[in-house]
């Protein structure tokens, strides 16, 4: 069979290689940005700025685009100049939101190029509006776990998370992040009686040497793209699909619409040129893994061309997340460990009585980072800012907070034609009743249980990312329930045209707290096996 | 950004540089300096926000003093988005990284000179306020008559 896949993110890439393993040819259709080369690979982290020839040029870019100053509205940490090719689209692309800051990738490995390998199965309780069980997702999970490798010990947050079979040895622990579990086990019983719970964060980080990826070896590069490999990407699944005889890909396709027959069964899918032209790439069988935003426009382009209708998708979700800065007073004075895995290696989980309100916390010791967003941020002025951040600067940290979120009727997508060129994206998202308040509840929650680690939290400090930011987004075709248009049977197959199918999160009918990267995968591995 | 501009950067980089490192600025923090400013169009506006860059020139203790009340009461100030690439500079550039390095110590003597650098700041920052206070009160009566 001729199966075509758009896009080379987390979804596609597991999609595609579970459709080579079952004998068809693929074709994976992506634009596709290179990651450019890492500089001097076997080099940490500090003895990089000796060895680049142009060290400003490396980390805050030709222009200083990632240079991140007072009154830009940046965060604490600035994406560098050698990952913003994640960021880096194409004049193709298009959009206008309403609430909702969307970010889009046409990397090579998508969004997940930069991202911090946190991987967090489901449970039952979350996967409740799902039309299967943790029990019939499992084995995805764990063939996924086999392919990218996973970094886990069986600790107190298993209870929310099942265990892979399949996983590795966990990543030496920093010292801080060693404390700060110290901190937990003294006061275990607190915490479990507040229904908060901690553990080491599940890493897609090898942590032993693979067939075809170097094991960390601690150079404290994560945070500009791991040179060894070691952190997983998708492009290190496109790296070896590339191998395969039977695989091909296209580079520089921008994918515009798919295309089908009378009987409503797919036939291909067309590819825009940056001219205004289009070329139809012929397929049996097409699945879209653009990405849950750039797959919903494919779908509504779709449809405006055989019918002329533009339609509106409901139920547009992300994630709320929100930083909370912290000092960690067990740790001040000590200098932090730059030879380490530099993203979060201690999670929280805070549970609730509703599994669908878990709250996830992943906590992040500043070691190695482009710390200048994090000064300008410090009360007073950068000088004394940059003396008092030196004395701080082993107790760092921050916390990542993640709200679950539910499919509602107000937060749509739907389409602008353009002459010439795909369509404009439009989103609108609107906040729940209630919002606030949870938030601001789960914020108090986190504060508390950073306090028990013996953390101090700075008021004021905190920031509530603007919803799209998260970039975990989900649910505007969502799969299950009642069979009705612009929805997808629990096979991941659409049900308005055969043939085609939905391997990223759009049709996630809900999207729980915890980080949704591996079971994208292992729900696009699910969907290959039930289709193909 | 002039043709002339560049020398004043230059000069610039070298006064706020002392104030932020203690140390001369290399030429290459000074070449990446003078053009960041241009890539970034960091000019100051027309009043209190150019007083304040124009005093911080004028040497390092008179940058530390701009800074210090700039950090309290102007915190979106050219000054300091001029001193934030500055220390984005500084921070990847050996050896001047080495001034944002850790400074390990008893978690006592930290607290000290945590102590110690926070009322030095708030010192200056006084001392800002006596000749700043007034120019920004004047700058922004002009603006709101």
């Amino acid at each position: 069979m001729r199966v075509v896949v758009v896009g080379s993110g987390a979804s596609g890439v597991h999609f595609a290689q579970t459709a080579l393993a079952r004998g068809h040819q693929v074709t994976l259709l992506d634009v596709g940005r290179e990651r450019p080369a890492a500089p001097a690979p076997e080099a940490a982290f500090d003895e990089l700025k000796s060895e680049l020839d142009d060290p400003v040029r490396y980390f805050l870019g030709a222009d200083f685009e990632a240079a991140v100053l007072p009154g830009d509205g940046g965060e604490f940490y600035g994406l560098p100049a050698s990952q913003r090719f994640v960021l880096d689209t194409t004049s193709q692309h298009a959009s206008r939101e309403s609430g909702f800051h969307s970010l889009t990738s046409h990397a090579r490995g998508g969004l997940a190029e930069a991202w911090t390998g946190g991987v967090y199965p489901l449970n039952d309780g979350e996967l409740a509006d799902f039309p299967f069980r943790f029990a019939d997702l499992a084995p995805h999970y764990e063939e996924v776990a086999r392919r990218i490798g996973i970094a886990v010990v069986d600790d107190d947050l298993a209870r929310f998370m099942p265990l892979p079979e399949a996983r590795q040895q966990p990543l030496a622990l920093d010292g801080a992040s060693a404390r700060l579990l110290a901190a937990y086990e003294r006061r275990r019983a607190a915490f479990h009686a507040a229904g908060c719970y901690a553990g080491r964060s599940r890493l897609a980080v090898s942590s032993a040497p693979r067939a075809d990826r170097g094991e960390c070896t601690y150079l404290g590069r994560c945070l500009l793209g791991c040179p060894r490999d070691a952190l997983y990407t998708p492009s290190l699944s496109l790296r070896h699909l590339l191998t395969e005889p039977d695989f091909r890909y296209v580079p520089g396709a921008f994918v515009s619409h798919c295309q089908w027959d009378r009987a409503r069964r797919v036939t291909g899918v067309v590819v825009a040129r940056p001219d205004g032209g289009e070329e139809l790439v012929a397929a049996d069988a097409v699945a879209l893994a653009a990405g849950a935003l750039s797959t919903a426009r494919i779908v509504l382009d779709s449809v405006r061309r055989a019918s002329g209708e533009i339609l509106v998708l409901d139920g547009l979700m992300d994630n709320q997340q929100i930083l909370v800065p912290f000092l960690h007073l067990g740790s001040l004075g000590r200098a932090p460990e730059m030879r380490s895995y530099q993203y979060h290696q201690v999670c929280l989980g805070l549970a609730d009585d509703d599994p669908r309100e878990y709250v996830h916390v992943q906590l992040t010791m500043l070691k190695t980072a482009i710390v200048h967003p994090i000064i300008q941020r410090l009360p007073g002025g950068l000088v004394d800012g940059t003396r008092i951040f030196r004395l701080l600067r082993g107790a760092l940290g921050v916390a990542n907070v993640n709200l679950s979120d539910s499919r509602r009727g107000d937060c749509q997508a739907t389409i602008e034609p353009r002459a010439g060129a795909p369509s404009t994206l439009v989103l609108s998202y609107r906040p729940a009743p209630g919002d606030e308040e949870r938030t601001a509840r789960a914020e108090r929650r986190v504060a508390r249980a950073l306090g028990r680690l013996g953390c101090l939290v700075p008021p004021g400090l905190s920031h509530r990312r603007p919803k799209g930011a998260s970039v975990h987004y989900a649910g505007l075709i969502p799969m299950g329930g009642a069979a009705a248009p612009l929805t997808a049977g629990a096979d991941g197959e659409s049900r308005d045209v055969g043939g085609l199918y939905f391997a990223d999160g759009v049709t996630f009918p809900f999207l729980p707290a915890k980080n949704l990267t591996l079971t994208l995968m292992a729900n696009a591995v699910r969907v290959a096996r039930a289709a193909l | 950004m002039s043709a002339g501009a560049a020398p004043a950067l230059a000069r610039e980089a070298d006064v706020f540089t002392a104030a932020l490192v203690g140390a001369p600025a290399a030429p290459y923090v000074v070449r990446e300096y003078v053009r960041g400013n241009e890539a970034l169009a960091l000019s100051p506006a027309p009043g209190f926000d150019s007083a304040l860059v124009a005093l911080a020139r004028r040497g390092p203790r008179r940058a530390r003093i701009a800074d210090a009340y700039a950090g309290l009461f102007a915190r979106r100030s050219t000054l300091r988005r001029k001193l934030a690439l500055l220390v984005a500079i500084l921070e990847v550039v050996p050896p001047s990284d080495r001034a944002f390095a850790p400074r390990p110590g008893s978690p006592l003597a930290t607290a000290l000179r945590l102590a110690a650098t926070v009322a030095a700041a708030l010192a200056l920052a006084l001392a800002g306020a006596v000749v700043l206070a007034p120019l920004q009160l004047a700058s922004r009566l002009r603006r709101e008559p």
